[in-house]
């Protein structure tokens, strides 16, 4: 009888499980809460200068450093003006209620975190203004080094052979054969995915420049005027962190959304021409968005007849005809 | 006849005793319905802003202000949890503080991913010019 009670007393706390394990979605409040430790965190941040016994606050020398760091980059008012002057704002704003404070032997917990707040915003705005001009500066440089790497590139590689455009690929030259002979190519709304029945207008276009290995082909894509979700144009302008900088309007946008959209659709049109074996560099491929519009937009056939993608065959890049081209721009 | 285990009544009425106690243990429990969790949904802005920065491998290039945006966000989750801990309402400075925090963060986390990107652009720059000057290697002094 014992060993049943003993039994029963043991299975008791796996039993009522129901209870004990029941699983809590808030966890146990911390030894130290977070709190708690960024006022800690910020008293601590307040040293004495040797000497004059003045008080210190390094979160806002920081700033001031920061500050000073961002003023220094060259072309900063030329790129993000804005970040710099909001900075400017906030590192004043946090001098004058350091100074309310700076001299009291006891400082409210409230006041220091004005303090440390407006500083942070002070050294973050300015970090950014100052690595956001950094980036651009260098990015131009970046351009600029690549243009001369490649130049140095084509003019080390060795000259071609002249491919002259002669016979049917001749008449070829500057016809449109996409839509006018292959038909159109669709893409599911606001993006760059091709519908797959375009596939085959793709693939004829292929097969013809295998054929006619004299002539190159330009892809250019065109887009309707109409504003795409402000959810897409958000998320196209956060992936653009120069387009961001410019704090575009709503129109200039929705412009800027189309000309990206009709690129990428001309690019994806490219690219499904070299996987068909052609060699890239007889392909172009331009966007040019909503400005070139072959019917009024107010209508849905006008609008569809201006999405869409043009493929004009032009003469091929070792053509006598692109060579010279190439060797004018050149200089 | 005293009272013993090979009493198939006896057996029964204990077990039912147990199982009773045992009924009473477990469910008491619920009688304190655990706090539920609270809508951390006004994190998210600062923890899209995060991911973003982290996403462009802000780990490496800026893993200070990585830091200070994550502590931030733990700082404000912290906030909330504490007054769903304690089945209230936030207060009024409580409020106060999370939306602080949370711009904060946000900060940290734009000045992360403007960083990076710039720590980004600098190493191409230096690894093309590495090329143009024909060592093939990354030019160190190409910040300005």
């Amino acid at each position: 009888m014992k060993a049943f009670w003993i039994a029963s007393l043991g299975l008791l706390p796996l039993v009522a499980g129901c209870s004990i394990v029941t699983t809590d979605p808030v966890p146990p409040r911390p030894a130290l809460s977070g709190v708690s430790a960024q006022d800690a965190a910020w008293r601590s941040q307040i040293q004495r200068v040797r000497g004059d016994n003045e008080a210190r606050f390094v979160p806002l020398s920081e700033a001031r450093k920061a500050l000073a760091a961002a003023r220094a980059q060259p072309d900063v008012q030329a790129y993000d003006p804005s970040s710099l002057e909001q900075a400017e704002a906030a590192l004043d704003k946090a001098e004058d209620a350091w100074a309310a404070i700076a001299d009291k032997r006891r400082r409210k917990a409230g006041d220091l975190a004005e303090v440390a707040e407006a500083a942070h915003r002070a050294q973050r705005l300015a970090e950014i203004a100052q690595f956001t001009a950094l980036r651009e500066i260098n990015l131009d440089k970046l351009v600029a080094a690549n243009d001369q790497l490649e130049s140095r590139r084509a003019a080390t590689s060795a000259p071609r052979d002249s491919v002259p455009v002669t016979g049917a690929a001749r008449e070829l030259v500057g016809q449109k054969l996409i839509p006018d002979r292959f038909g159109d190519v669709s893409f599911e709304t606001g993006t760059a995915r091709m519908r797959p029945a375009s596939e085959s207008v793709i693939k004829q276009l292929a097969d013809l420049l295998q054929n006619n290995p004299s002539i190159g082909v330009a892809i250019f894509g065109h887009t309707d005027n109409v504003a795409p979700s402000t959810q897409s144009i958000e998320r196209f302008v956060n992936a653009n962190p120069r387009l961001e900088s410019q704090d575009p309007s709503r129109a200039e946008k929705i412009k800027a959304f189309n000309l990206a959209l009709s690129a990428a659709r001309a690019r994806v049109v490219a690219k499904l021409l070299v996987d068909n074996g052609i060699a890239a560099r007889r392909i172009g491929a331009r966007g040019f968005g909503d400005t070139r519009p072959v019917a009024a937009n107010d209508s849905k056939a006008g609008r569809q007849a201006n999405r869409r993608i043009e493929a004009v065959i032009v003469p091929g890049p070792d053509s006598p005809q692109a060579q010279r081209a190439r060797a004018d721009e050149s200089g | 006849m005293p009272a013993s285990a090979s009493n198939p009544g006896f057996v029964i009425k204990h077990l039912i005793a147990a199982f009773a106690l045992v009924w009473i243990t477990g469910c008491a429990g619920h009688a304190f319905a655990p706090p539920s969790a609270p809508d951390d949904s006004v994190l998210a802005p600062a923890e899209k802003a995060l991911a973003k920065a982290r996403a462009a491998e802000a780990d490496t290039f800026a893993p200070r202000a990585v830091d200070a945006s994550r502590r931030r966000i733990a700082t404000a989750r912290d906030i909330l949890f504490d007054a769903a801990r304690s089945q209230r309402e936030l207060t009024a400075e409580e409020q106060d503080r999370i939306d602080k925090l949370i711009a904060a963060a946000r900060l940290d986390a734009r000045s992360a991913l403007v960083q990076t990107q710039a720590g980004a652009v600098q190493t191409k720059l230096a690894e093309l010019q590495g090329q143009l000057d024909g060592s093939g290697r990354a030019q160190p002094g190409v910040s300005p």
